[in-house]
């Protein structure tokens, strides 16, 4: 054990001396933490969005609906606390289209002389011009305004009808006597119709909104929680599957092999130090991904010392490390070289982590590639971690997805085990 | 197999050093059975269809300094790693004193120098043969002293700090050296321990060897390099394609396989081939080499004249001439015909 401790120690100091492996086991994931953090996850994703609407207001209209009530308006509406327009008053239409071309606002609304008296007594006209400062801005602040300007319009709509309404039954009951009358039951029933009637026109459908997305996709946190776990996952996948796959050649390259068997330490000895320094490798790995993770993106990881499950996830990802290091393990007999080793397991590794579910979420793969996600032992380790540091589950939630990997985890090594003493031996020959 | 020593005998200090250590003591009328330090019997390694050794036996029974002497690919390697356990023979046994070469406690008191480095290149001189000192279970502090005192004879102290990859063939091989060394073992096994050395280093090291044998160690080592075998070894194994095809000191191999003397002579221009032919056509051998001739000759009295006389027929310049015992490479020559140094 004291032999197996020594190899590991020289093992892993020589591992973070070598450019190429700091490159794969740090920098590689840390770029795609904050890669995904502030591109495909940018900060204010998940929060209501607020959008520069340039105005230039033309309307005369001496009457409480105008134009300068639409921009009070606009300028109040108010989306979980947040305002979501954030007006700015042009004089000039020039002006306004110049903004939008150097992208400086994301939209421009214009409104015409008249639009008040319009929009009370006919149809008003409104021109809306959608910048784009990004590829994705122009459809979403199109969509926004949409929203806004279409409820709007239905609920002045649902406001001239009542007007409408009002004035009808104030004619009807001037030419046919007082309709309020009490017998006359018939009367009352019609106009109760005509009323709703009149708003449907104005709101035939009243659809509402309501967001129903998986619990753990609900915030920008938790997204980038699991996206901190999964990039623990991917480097585990290629760095397990190249190590295992290729540790054996590389010291039988270098003539190392030869020399340690030369001393009293054991084969098994030899073999243990190798997978002891593959999860402490890992394990640095999984730190420094954690702390960009967290203190870099914000990313959603618990840990409380106190709670047992926690420190099962720790002991999940040794679980994760020796998993992928077997596997990698299982494949060496299939190299010549350490370098077709290495460059076979990190290629493997990094496949399996885009079709594991375990880089990219299980949802955004076909149904095809599903079973994969579904039947991969790494999958369920990761899994487990995930839901354990991201999403806060209990034990109920994770016991199958422990006891797999752990059964799976057992399988693996024993096999890469076997393996690995029987090319150790052919290795000696040589 | 074994062999017997009466405890009487004029060894009490391999009694000494191998009863009281290590080995099973049979008394049988008061005699002790000792295993040997190194036996190997009958040893055949086939690579595929081709046969590295070809039954091959090296017995070592007291402590001495042994050199495998024989041309690349003669089997040298195959035949050290094979003692050491690292790989199995084909066929035959290995026993190092009397115990499997695989047995740790046996593996902790031999010493590996392999022909091949066998550093980690991204260490430096210390993590290297520290890593060494720790597997072998030499506590830190002593394997510190150790290592100073190695590297300060060996002329790379100020390297140690240095990582390995920096590092020039020759000092690789001297930090190889002092991790053979580095437990002080009783069996030091040495595959080629000087190649790629300079003059200087070679003799540091032989020094370094002949100071071992002299605490009472056993060496086994490999060469090519025949002054190597002369200087160090008290036996010497003459091995070619898997055979051992001589054995014996260095004296008695020059005496039995070497011409009785030999006549060297240092020529101006090189020899003209016509000069050569005549002279091969009179004398047992010639070797040639730039500007140097070696004739193998019984009678030296005899054949200086005749020699003499040859070359200067054929206006061949002689700078110098003299008479000398055959070296080990003269031996080498006549037994399997080829040299081994250009
Ligand atoms: N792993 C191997 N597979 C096939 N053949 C091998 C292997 N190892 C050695 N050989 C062959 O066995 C023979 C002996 O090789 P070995 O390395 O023992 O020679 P050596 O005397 O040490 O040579 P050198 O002086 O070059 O070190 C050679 O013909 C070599 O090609
Ligand atoms: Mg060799």
């Amino acid at each position: 054990m004291k032999r197996s401790l020594a190899l590991m120690v020289s093992e892993v100091k020589y591992t973070f001396r070598d450019k190429m492996i700091i490159f794969w086991l740090i920098a590689w994931p840390v770029f795609w933490v904050l890669m995904s953090a502030f591109i495909f996850v940018p900060p204010g994703a998940g929060q209501p969005i607020t959008l520069d609407v340039g105005v230039l207001n033309l309307d005369d209209s001496n009457i409480t609906l105008n134009g300068s009530l639409l921009v009070r308006i606009l300028s109040m509406v108010v989306y979980n606390g947040t305002k979501i327009f954030n007006i700015h008053n042009y004089t000039s239409r020039q002006a306004l289209i110049d903004d939008l071309r150097k992208g400086r606002i994301d939209a421009g609304i214009i409104i015409p002389r008249g639009f008040g008296r319009n929009a009370t007594m006919s149809v008003a006209k409104l021109e809306v011009l959608i910048g784009a400062r990004s590829l994705y801005s122009a459809s979403i602040t199109s969509g926004v305004l949409k929203g806004f300007i279409g409820e709007f319009s239905r609920r002045i709509g649902v406001r001239r009808t009542l007007t409408l309404y009002n004035y009808t039954v104030y004619y009807i009951s001037r030419f046919s006597g007082n309709y309020t009358n009490t017998t006359n039951s018939n009367m009352t029933g019609f106009l109760r119709f005509y009323k709703e009637y009149m708003i449907g026109i104005a709101v035939p459908i009243n659809a509402s909104f309501k967001d129903v997305r998986p619990p753990g996709l609900e915030t920008r946190e938790t997204i980038l929680g699991w996206i901190t776990i999964g990039a623990i996952g991917m480097v585990a996948l290629y760095t397990g599957l190249a190590y295992g796959a290729s540790i054996l050649a590389s010291e039988k390259e270098a003539g190392v092999l030869k020399r340690l068997i030369a001393t009293p330490l054991r084969e098994e000895e030899y073999l243990a130090a190798h997978s002891l320094a593959m999860m402490v490798e890992l394990g640095v790995a999984s730190i420094v991904i954690i702390i960009t993770g967290v203190y870099g993106t914000g990313a959603r990881i618990i840990f409380d010392p106190l709670n047992p499950l926690h420190w099962l996830a720790a002991g999940l990802l040794l679980v994760a490390a020796l998993q992928t290091f077997s596997i990698g393990a299982i494949m060496a007999p299939l190299a010549k070289t350490s370098k077709s080793a290495t460059g076979m397991g990190t290629s493997i590794g990094l496949i399996l982590a885009f079709l594991a579910g375990i880089w990219f979420p299980e949802s955004m793969l076909p149904p095809s590639l599903r079973p994969l996600a579904e039947y991969f032992p790494v999958t369920w380790t990761i899994k487990a971690i995930r839901q354990i540091l991201v999403y806060d589950a209990g034990w109920n939630d994770i016991s199958w997805l422990v006891i797999g990997s752990t059964v799976s985890l057992i399988a693996l090594y024993v096999a890469a085990w076997f393996i690995l003493l029987k090319l150790l031996k052919k290795y000696l020959e040589g | 197999m074994m062999k017997t020593f009466f405890c009487s005998t004029k060894h009490p200090f391999i009694i000494n050093i191998l009863i009281i250590k290590t080995i099973l003591t049979v008394p049988c009328r008061g005699a002790v059975v000792l295993p040997e330090i190194i036996e190997a019997r009958g040893i055949v390694k086939k690579y595929g269809g081709k046969y590295a050794l070809r039954g091959v036996d090296l017995v070592i029974e007291e402590p001495m300094t042994y050199a495998l002497l024989g041309p690349n690919g003669a089997g040298k390697t195959t035949l050290l790693t094979i003692i050491l356990g690292i790989a199995s023979p084909t066929s035959g046994t290995v026993r190092i004193m009397g115990r499997d070469p695989r047995d740790p406690g046996v593996r902790s008191r031999i010493g590996y120098v392999s022909q091949e480095y066998g550093l980690y290149e991204l260490l430096n001189g210390w993590e290297n043969a520290l890593l060494y000192a720790r597997l072998y279970g030499v506590p830190t502090g002593e394997a510190r002293e150790r290592i100073l005192k190695l590297a300060d004879k060996l002329g790379i102290k100020e390297a140690l700090k240095r990582r390995v990859s920096s590092y020039s063939g020759g000092m690789k091989e001297k930090l190889s050296l002092i991790i053979g060394f580095i437990h002080d073992p009783e069996i030091l096994v040495l595959d080629e321990p000087t190649t790629g050395m300079d003059p200087g280093s070679r003799r540091t090291v032989w020094e370094l060897i002949m100071e071992e044998k002299r605490k009472g160690k056993t060496i086994l080592l490999s060469t090519h390099y025949m002054e190597e075998a002369d200087t160090l070894a008290d036996r010497v194994g003459i091995i070619d394609s898997g055979k051992i095809i001589a054995e014996g000191s260095p004296e008695e191999l020059k005496t039995k396989y070497g011409p009785r003397s030999v006549i060297e002579v240092g020529v101006e221009d090189g020899v003209n081939p016509e000069a050569l032919k005549e002279l091969e056509s009179r004398v047992e051998k010639v070797l040639v080499s730039n500007d140097r001739l070696r004739v193998y000759v019984e009678d030296p009295d005899e054949y200086v004249p005749i020699v003499t006389n040859i070359l200067y027929r054929y206006g061949v310049r002689i700078r110098r001439l003299i008479v000398e015992k055959p070296t080990l490479e003269d031996v080498l020559l006549r037994l399997t015909g080829r040299r081994l140094e250009g």
